[in-house]
C-alpha cells in the first residue's frame, strides 16, 4: 500500500514537474483564490488581510516552474493582473510548501536550510507567513485536511529518495 | 549647562588612567565620572584603586566626581565590586545597573542612573527619583523627541545628562569579542583588549564601519555628536552634556563644546559623527551638513 | 519544573497544549511586546480564545507586555496590562518599572514575572524587583553560565526561569542596542529587532545576500545554512579579517544541563518562539516534555537521546545548538 502511494506519488510528482510549466497558469490561481475565499471567509472579514490590499505577493514553486500571483481587493483574495509588479515572492519546491500547509515543517527551519526563499518586500512576506500560521487548521473540511497530510507525506517520502 | 567626562569604556593601564585624570584637570569639564563600567574581570585598577583615584580627585579638584559601577554583572565577584563603589561613603554614585539601585536605594543614598539603565517614560522616571534618583542620563537610543515627552510630563525633574558626544555603549554580552577575534577563550583572556586603547573596529564586508568592538561591549562606529543641536538641547532643559573619554583629541571635544556654552557654536570644530537617534532616526545616520534643523526630532 | 511555552496565534498555542506544556506565553499584536511581528499575536478576541482552551485543559497562561513604554503613549502600554488583567492571565511579564508600578498599585493580587528584558542578572537586581513590585518569578538572561545561575538560585527569593531553547541572544538582553543603530527601531521601545521592513533578502552574484536598512550583515554561499538577519550573527571584517566577529548562526540548547538546573532549584523552562510556526511549538514541546518528564523520574541519570537532539538540531537556526553561556569555555 505504501510503496503504491510512493510510486503514485513519483509519478505524479515527474508529471507535474513536466507539464505544469507549459500549462497556462491562471487556472492554478484561480483555483487557489478561490480555494482562500471560501476557506479564510471569516480572517478576511476580520481584516486580517488586509496588509495583502494592492500588493502582490508571488509564491513560486520552483520544480514545477510555476508561480502564483495573488492579491487581495476589497473582502476577496485575486488573481494579480499581469501588468502589477510582484511585491514580494516567496520560492520553495512543491514538497515544501506542502509540508508547511500540512504542518509538517516549520517555514523558519525551512528557510534556515535554504529550502525556502523571501525576496522583495520582507515584511509583506513574513506578514503573509504568520497570518497563514495563525489559521486555525481544524477549521478546515477534513478531506482536505487529509489530503494535504497524504500528500505532504507522500511527497516527502518521494522526495526522501 | 554643565559638562561631564563620562566613565572610560576601554581598558587603559594603570598609568595611562592616572596621566589621563591628571590632563583632565585643566579642562573646563564640571563633572568627572570614573570607575570600571565594562568588564569585572580588568584588574589594572580594581574597586579600592578607582576608590582612591576618585578621593584623590575629589581633594584637590572642584569638580564633581562621581563613581560608576559596572554595567553587566555576571558574578558575585561583581556585585561585590559594586557594592563597595556603593559603600564609599563620600562620594556620588552613578547605577548602570538595577543591583547598584537597589543597594543605594536601600541605603538611602542620593544616585545618578547612568545610560544603560531603561528609563524611557516619566511613570519609571518618578519611581526612580521617589527611591532617591538625583540624576538621569538618557538611553543613548532615545530621540529628542521622546525625551521631550518624558520631560514635558514631569512634575518634578532631576538633573538632566544627555551622551552628547563619544561612541556610543550599544551593548554588552556574556561573550568577550576581542579574545574571539584574536583566538583566545575569556578565562584566559590575557586582558589584551588593552591592547586597544579606542576599542577594534567592526566593518561590514562593504568596508561600511559598523561598530566598534571593546571586550564584552560593542559600542557605536561613529561616535554621536549632538554640537550642533546645542541651542535645542539647552531649550529642552537637559542640564548636563555627556562626553565620553577616548584615546585622542579629547581637549580638542571638550573645547569645542565649552566655547558652544560660551555662546560660540562653531559646529565645524566637531564636523564628524552621527546624530541619528537624536532625529528619531537610525542611530548610524551621520549628522546632516545643512538642513539639520528641518528634520530635527525635537520640538522645542 | 514548569515548562513555559511560545505561542506567536492560536494553532501554536493549540500545539504548545497537546504536546505537554504547563503554561504558554503570549503577547497583544502591538509594540507591547518583544515579539512585535506582522501578522503575529493576540487581539483581544483571539487573547479570549486562547484563554478559554488554556482554561479548559488546566494549563496557565502568561501575558508578555516586556518592552518599554514609549513616554508619549504610556497609556497604550497600561491598557494592554489592564487587557491582560481583565483576561485573569495566570501571570504578567514585564521589564519597564514605571509600568511595573502601574500593574502592582492597580492590580496587586496578579502574578508579575520579570521579563529577560530586564536583564537582571545579581541578586540584589531580582531583590529589587521583589521588593519594589512582589515579582513572584525572574527570567534570566542568557549570558549568565551554569555556575552562575546556580550561584543565583542560591540566593534568590523569587522563583526563577532559565531560557531552555532557540534563538540566541548573545547580548544581555533589553540592553541591546545594535538594530536599533542600523534601523531606528529598536526592541526596548518597538519589540522588534531587525524589523522586516528593514531586511532585504537578495540572491547575488556571490551568493544569497541579506541586508539591514541597507548595510550588509552577510553572504551566504550555495550550500551554507542561513539565520535569523540580526546584527549580532553576521559576517564582519575586523583587522582584516572576515568572520562572524560577534556570534555565529545558531540556537542556544539547554538541555544537558536540565539535572544541574533541577538541583539548583529552577522553577521553569522557557521556550523561545513565538516567530515560529504550530509545527515547530509542537516538535520543540513535545521534546522538551519527555526531557522533562525524564529528568524529574531519573535525576542525575538523565541523559539527552538522540532524538531529542535531532529534533531540535533541525529546529535550530544554522541548524546547529550551543550550550550558549551556561557552558564556561564559550565565554
Amino acid at each position: 500500500m505504501v510503496s503504491i502511494r510512493k510510486s503514485i506519488a513519483r509519478g505524479g510528482y515527474r508529471l507535474g514537474c513536466r507539464l505544469l510549466p507549459v500549462l497556462p497558469k491562471w487556472p492554478g490561481e484561480l483555483a487557489l483564490v478561490k480555494f482562500l475565499n471560501v476557506q479564510l471567509a471569516e480572517e478576511l472579514e476580520e481584516g486580517e488581510f488586509d496588509f495583502l490590499e494592492g500588493r502582490v505577493l508571488e509564491i513560486a514553486v520552483i520544480d514545477f516552474r510555476i508561480s502564483l500571483r495573488m492579491g487581495k481587493s476589497g473582502a476577496r483574495f485575486v488573481r494579480a493582473p499581469a501588468s502589477a509588479i510582484t511585491d514580494a515572492a516567496i520560492a520553495a519546491k512543491a514538497v515544501d510548501f506542502l509540508a508547511i500547509a500540512s504542518g509538517r515543517e516549520d517555514p523558519d527551519t525551512l528557510f534556515f536550510h535554504r529550502r525556502l526563499s523571501i525576496s522583495g518586500d520582507t515584511e509583506l512576506g513574513l506578514t503573509a507567513k504568520n497570518r497563514l500560521d495563525a489559521i486555525d487548521r481544524s477549521r478546515l473540511p477534513q478531506r482536505a485536511q487529509r489530503w494535504l497530510v497524504l500528500i505532504a507525506g507522500a511527497l516527502a517520502d518521494a522526495a526522501a529518495k | 549647562m554643565q559638562l561631564a567626562l563620562g566613565p572610560v569604556q576601554y581598558y587603559w593601564s594603570r598609568t595611562d588612567i592616572n596621566q589621563f585624570y591628571e590632563s583632565i584637570l585643566s579642562t573646563p569639564l564640571d563633572i568627572i565620572y570614573l570607575g570600571e563600567v565594562v568588564c569585572g574581570k580588568r584588574h589594572q585598577l580594581r574597586a579600592a584603586d578607582w576608590l582612591e583615584l576618585a578621593r584623590t580627585l575629589a581633594e584637590v579638584s572642584d569638580k564633581q566626581i562621581v563613581l560608576s559601577t559596572l554595567t553587566l554583572l555576571e558574578s558575585n565577584a561583581d556585585l561585590n565590586w559594586v557594592r563597595k563603589i556603593c559603600d564609599n561613603g563620600q562620594l556620588l554614585v552613578e547605577a548602570n545597573d538595577m543591583s547598584a539601585v537597589q543597594l543605594l536605594s536601600e541605603a538611602r543614598l542620593p544616585f545618578a542612573c547612568g545610560p544603560a539603565i531603561n528609563i524611557y517614560n516619566q511613570r519609571t522616571l518618578s519611581h526612580l527619583m521617589s527611591l532617591g534618583m538625583v540624576r538621569w542620563t538618557a538611553p543613548v537610543e532615545m530621540s529628542g523627541r521622546q525625551l521631550g515627552d518624558v520631560l514635558n510630563a514631569c512634575g518634578s525633574k532631576p538633573e538632566v545628562e544627555l551622551f552628547a558626544y563619544g561612541h556610543m555603549p550599544l551593548a554588552y554580552s556574556a561573550r568577550c569579542f576581542t579574545v574571539r577575534h584574536l583566538g583566545l577563550d575569556k578565562d584566559n583572556c590575557g586582558y589584551r583588549c588593552m591592547e586597544y586603547p579606542d576599542g577594534l573596529p567592526l566593518f561590514s564586508q562593504e568596508d561600511e564601519k559598523l561598530f566598534v568592538i571593546n571586550g564584552i561591549q560593542t559600542l557605536s562606529g561613529e561616535p554621536v555628536n549632538l554640537l550642533r543641536h546645542y541651542p535645542k538641547l539647552r531649550a529642552l532643559g537637559i542640564d548636563i552634556l555627556r562626553i565620553s573619554p577616548q584615546w585622542l583629541r579629547m581637549e580638542q571635544v571638550v573645547a569645542a563644546f565649552d566655547s558652544a556654552r560660551r555662546g560660540e557654536l562653531n559646529p565645524d570644530l566637531l564636523p564628524q559623527g552621527v546624530d541619528g537617534y537624536w532625529r528619531d532616526h537610525a542611530g548610524l545616520e551621520l549628522i546632516a551638513r545643512s538642513g539639520a534643523d528641518s528634520t530635527d526630532g525635537c520640538h522645542t | 519544573m514548569e515548562l513555559v511555552c511560545p505561542a506567536g496565534g492560536l494553532p501554536a498555542l493549540e500545539a504548545a497544549i497537546d504536546n505537554g506544556a504547563d503554561a504558554v506565553y503570549i503577547g497583544f499584536n502591538d509594540d507591547t511586546n518583544a515579539r512585535n511581528f506582522g501578522g503575529l499575536n493576540f487581539n483581544d478576541r483571539s487573547a479570549l480564545r486562547a484563554l478559554e482552551r488554556i482554561r479548559s485543559r488546566g494549563r496557565k497562561l502568561f501575558v508578555a507586555i516586556n518592552t518599554y513604554a514609549k513616554p508619549g503613549s504610556f497609556s497604550r502600554w497600561q491598557a494592554a496590562v489592564d487587557r491582560a488583567a481583565d483576561l485573569s492571565a495566570d501571570a504578567m511579564i514585564m521589564a519597564d518599572i514605571g509600568l511595573m508600578e502601574y500593574a502592582r498599585d492597580k492590580y496587586p493580587k496578579l502574578s508579575l514575572h520579570l521579563s529577560v528584558q530586564a536583564s537582571a542578572t545579581s541578586v540584589a537586581a531580582l531583590e529589587f524587583y521583589r521588593r519594589q513590585f512582589g515579582i513572584r518569578r525572574a527570567v534570566l538572561p542568557r549570558v549568565l553560565s551554569l555556575k552562575q545561575v546556580q550561584q543565583l538560585a542560591a540566593g534568590s527569593r523569587v522563583e526563577l526561569e532559565v531560557f531552555g531553547f532557540g534563538s540566541l541572544c548573545i547580548m544581555a538582553e533589553g540592553r541591546c542596542h545594535l538594530s536599533s543603530y542600523v534601523t531606528g527601531e529598536s526592541p526596548n521601545l518597538n519589540g522588534v529587532c531587525s524589523p522586516a521592513r528593514a531586511v532585504e533578502w537578495r540572491n547575488g552574484a556571490n551568493g544569497l545576500e541579506t541586508r539591514l536598512n541597507g548595510v550588509l550583515i552577510d553572504r551566504f554561499a550555495d550550500n551554507e545554512n542561513a539565520g535569523y538577519p540580526t546584527l549580532c550573527k553576521g559576517r564582519f571584517v575586523v583587522d582584516g579579517k572576515r568572520q562572524h566577529a560577534l556570534e555565529e548562526p545558531t540556537s542556544l540548547n539547554s538541555m544537558a544541563l536540565l539535572p544541574e538546573l533541577k538541583a539548583a532549584g529552577i522553577q521553569a523552562i522557557k521556550l523561545e518562539g513565538r516567530q515560529r510556526s504550530p509545527a515547530y511549538v509542537a516538535q520543540v514541546v513535545r521534546t522538551w516534555r519527555e526531557a522533562i518528564d525524564e529528568v524529574l523520574q531519573r535525576g542525575a541519570d538523565f541523559l539527552v537521546k538522540e532524538r531529542w537532539r535531532g529534533t531540535l538540531a533541525k529546529n535550530s537556526e544554522g541548524k546547529q545548538t550551543t550550550l550558549g553561556a551556561y557552558d564556561r569555555p564559550w565565554q
